[in-house]
């Protein structure tokens, strides 16, 4: 296996060089046949990286500590789940996992598009594989998985504690799922100029493939946020740490485009912006892989690190070089004749839309290279962490938040104010009256009125334009409310995918806001039987029992939560040591409702039974979860392909 | 001839006028830059300071150490405590840990020096770009205007092809 593996990887690193000449000698003798070997190059490819992640899976779940990746990830009790996640637990692995979604979106897209698109296809065959080359190169000359060892240890280093989490399982995949997902995008954007077909045919092959990656790497960043809750026990879930800030720039630039774009497919405008937005898009997704692999910044999330960080930082400057000089030979045909009807408008709305979600993307990353940066310039490290984050992007996101409300609310090319007025009427009062209801109640400082505000305010025009559009379909067609809803959103899915979209977005902004500015937090040391009160809690400390489970030695605190006087539930936080690693693994016990999560993390005890807690009482926090999974239906439901609309005629808001 | 040079004297104008809109943007952006810098008086110095000091315990880098749940973090709480209670001032505090350990325990730059630039960057590009879109957007609407009048000053133009482009106008609005 550990040969086939091996020998997998060089074959797939041929084929990958054989299908990037063969593409491009297509193109230049304009011979079709040529290009169809170039498909075929990419299906091999992909086979053959299909084998070599067959092969290290197999010998993880053999257990074959021969192999280096194997000893140092896996080890002979580590569950199967965690035997198949340690895949991506390693540098080695994270490559090999890249490297297959990569090969398997190539293969997909080349599939899709075999009958479309003749011009482009050679040079998406071409960029794909340039892509799955370099990973393929980094995995045979520098972090090689199948490597063995001079010796065969009797049982691995096990796979990081801290990754033995269901949510750290599948919040890996889904994360490459959505950076690499952005390579097929960026790869037509480089057809569109090297071959000089840049009308609209290229956005709209990629619009689904656009979609999609932003789909699995919102997915990505929430799980990852979760795995921070449940796993680290800091009673948070996002800490602005480096890796964290990579996964979030690419998806803010993303959005930006998946607005954007819009304005090009409809008045081809825009047109060297959204291919701006496209590159860099891509360009971030290699940057956050470059900053997880380099060690540049610190980091909590350092399981990566290598020093493959100036092959990462070339290859991006390589990317940057050619996008960027295609983009200026290509200029004088990019040129459009840029005109609005009004300012007000909804194309306006999406500019400043664009312009928010850039400079939170700026600001995420001048913060996380601000230390390299300062360091560069005067010799003095300046740190940078949460307070400068929060500070700095929390108005951000608010002036985001209103334009998500605002923008479905102004018409394409010219509003008038009495129709600005109607519209705002509804999803005014909804904002003000929250606000007015959350002063009375005494509930909430600036920030966390203008976010629940505001939130009310989105929903007040999502629910709206539902309404509207139900309504008007209803009369226009004599159907029932729930057909007309259904017919609605089925007709323009697009359209009202991103308004569920919007709404997920909205929970996620109630859930981060009651989460971290209504938190409340107390540490207690107890005897057995003593309680400790928390907002309208009482804990009361049972027992503390040390016992073995699977080779991890774990201590398990049981506390009793009591409400009203009466006993409700247990909750047993626990630290874990696992064997072979240094550092002891929090385990925390939350209860969680729609009101709030109780959290208790068990953060020390004495001989004499006395235990330490931490316990936080954080409201809303379900309220994020429950919006990724709007967030994915709103996704879900823009993804599917849209009919052309067969009845003219009934209106369509 | 006349035209062109109103139409210069015009440029400059509104060119003036996006300079002198992006400098008092700039003005505004740098203002809110410093102001964000500061700290919260409003809080209590224990409170206020245990999220500005990051954890050293070196696997938890730039997390403050008042929601980083190692036993490392508790230490600097504790030390923190004593600190204050000794009567040192939230800058005496700062800079005895700065001695102690290094830069990193300080994890929000100062509202001073390079520290400031942190701060600006992003809020100046907010500011300035917000004046920039705006200056394009009225550009991109100006220059529709002037084609909308050689349109209406075109012989040819009847009444079909306006009836068409409505129409034209409203099946765009079904599809999106």
């Amino acid at each position: 296996m550990i040969v086939l593996g091996h020998s997998a990887l060089i074959a797939a690193f041929a084929t990958a060089a054989y299908t990037i000449a063969v593409a491009m000698l297509g193109v230049r003798r304009r011979q079709p046949n040529l290009v169809a070997s170039a498909r075929n190059g990419v299906y091999v490819t992909s086979g053959l990286v299909f084998v070599a992640v067959g092969s290290l899976l197999w010998l993880m779940a053999n257990d074959r500590f021969v192999v280096r990746y194997v000893a140092e990830n896996s080890r002979i009790d580590q569950p199967l789940i965690y035997k198949i996640s340690a895949l991506w637990g390693g540098m080695a692995g994270s490559l090999l996992l890249w490297t297959v979604i990569l090969c398997m979106y190539s293969s997909l897209a080349a599939w899709i598009n075999r009958r479309r698109h003749p011009e482009l296809m050679p040079y998406v065959y071409t960029v794909c594989m340039t892509t799955a080359l370099f990973f393929i190169a980094l995995q045979l000359f520098a972090a090689d998985p199948f490597e063995t060892l001079p010796f065969t240890p009797l049982d691995g280093r096990g796979l990081n504690p801290l990754l033995q989490n269901p949510a750290m399982a599948i919040h890996p995949p889904n994360l490459y799922l959505g950076f690499v997902g952005f390579t097929i995008p960026f790869a037509f954007a480089i057809a569109a100029l090297a071959s000089g077909r840049l009308d609209t045919s290229w956005l709209h092959a990629i619009r689904r493939w656009t979609i999609v990656a932003w789909f699995f790497l919102s997915i990505g960043i929430t799980l990852g946020a979760q795995w921070a809750y449940v796993e680290l026990g800091w009673g948070g879930y996002w800490g602005w740490d480096p890796v964290e800030n990579a996964s979030l720039m690419p998806w803010l630039i993303a959005t930006a485009y998946l607005h954007s774009v819009m304005i090009e497919e409809k008045k081809q405008m825009l047109r060297v912006w959204n291919m701006l937005m496209v590159i860099a898009t891509f360009a971030l997704c290699i940057f956050g892989t470059f900053l997880t692999r380099s060690g540049i910044v610190s980091s909590v999330h350092a399981f990566t690190t290598s020093n493959l960080g100036p092959l990462f930082a070339i290859f991006l400057a390589v990317i940057l070089a050619v996008s960027l000089g295609l983009v200026a030979w290509r200029l004088p045909d990019l040129r459009s004749e840029n005109q609005l009807e009004s300012v007000l408008s909804r194309e306006s709305s999406f500019l400043f839309n664009n312009l928010v979600l850039v400079v939170s993307c700026f600001a995420v990353l001048w913060g996380t290279m601000f230390p390299v940066i300062s360091e560069a310039v005067n010799g003095v490290k300046i740190t940078v962490g949460p307070p400068f984050f929060n500070r700095v992007n929390v108005p951000i996101f608010l002036l985001l938040l209103a334009l998500t409300g605002i923008g479905p609310l102004i018409a394409w090319r010219r509003a008038s104010w009495p129709s600005l007025r109607r519209a705002f009427v509804w999803p005014s009062i909804a904002g003000l009256g929250t606000v007015i209801v959350m002063l009375v109640m005494r509930v909430g400082g600036v920030y966390s009125l203008m976010s629940i505000g505001l939130s009310a305010f989105v929903v007040g025009t999502v629910v709206q334009e539902f309404w509207r559009g139900t309504r008007a379909r209803s009369s226009a067609n004599g159907e029932s409310w729930h057909q007309a809803l259904l017919g609605l959103t089925m007709r323009n899915k697009r359209r009202y995918g991103g308004y569920i979209i919007h709404v997920g977005v909205v929970l996620m902004a109630i859930g981060i806001t009651g989460s971290s500015v209504f938190q409340r937090e107390v540490e207690a040391t107890l005897r057995p039987g003593e309680t400790v009160d928390i907002g309208s809690y009482r804990l009361q400390y049972e027992e503390l029992n040390h016992f073995q489970v699977s080779g991890v030695e774990v201590s398990s605190a049981s506390l009793i939560a009591f409400a009203g006087g009466r006993p409700r539930f247990r909750l047993v936080p626990q630290r874990h040591f696992h064997p072979a690693q240094d550092n002891p693994t929090t385990e925390v016990a939350i209860w969680s409702s729609l009101r709030h999560d109780l959290y208790i993390v068990l953060a020390g005890w004495d001989a004499q039974q006395t235990a330490t807690f931490k316990a936080y009482l954080n409201p809303l926090v379900k309220w994020i979860w429950i919006g990724l999974a709007v967030l994915a239906l709103g996704s879900i439901v823009a993804m599917f392909p849209d009919r052309r609309h067969s009845q003219v005629g009934i209106p369509n808001y | 001839m006349g035209y062109t040079m109103g139409g210069t004297r015009h440029e400059n104008g509104t060119g003036k006028l996006f300079v002198l809109t992006a400098v008092v943007a700039a003005a505004v952006g740098l203002g809110a830059a410093w102001w964000m810098a500061q700290p919260d008086y409003s809080i209590d110095s224990f409170t206020r300071l245990s999220g500005e000091i990051g954890c050293q315990c070196g696997t938890c880098p730039l997390r403050p150490i008042a929601t980083c749940g190692c036993g490392y973090a508790d230490g600097m709480l504790a030390e923190l405590h004593e600190l204050l209670d000794s009567g040192q001032s939230d800058e005496q505090v700062m800079t005895t840990l700065v001695a102690r350990y290094d830069g990193s325990v300080r994890i929000k730059p100062e509202g001073t020096g390079l520290g400031l630039a942190a701060w600006a960057a992003p809020i100046l590009l907010l500011t300035v770009g917000a004046v920039g879109v705006g200056s394009v957007l009225a550009r991109w609407t100006r220059r529709n205007a002037d084609n909308s009048g050689d349109e209406a000053a075109t012989p040819g133009r009847d009444d079909d092809a306006r009836l068409r482009e409505i129409v034209e106008r409203e099946l765009s609005s079904l599809e999106d």
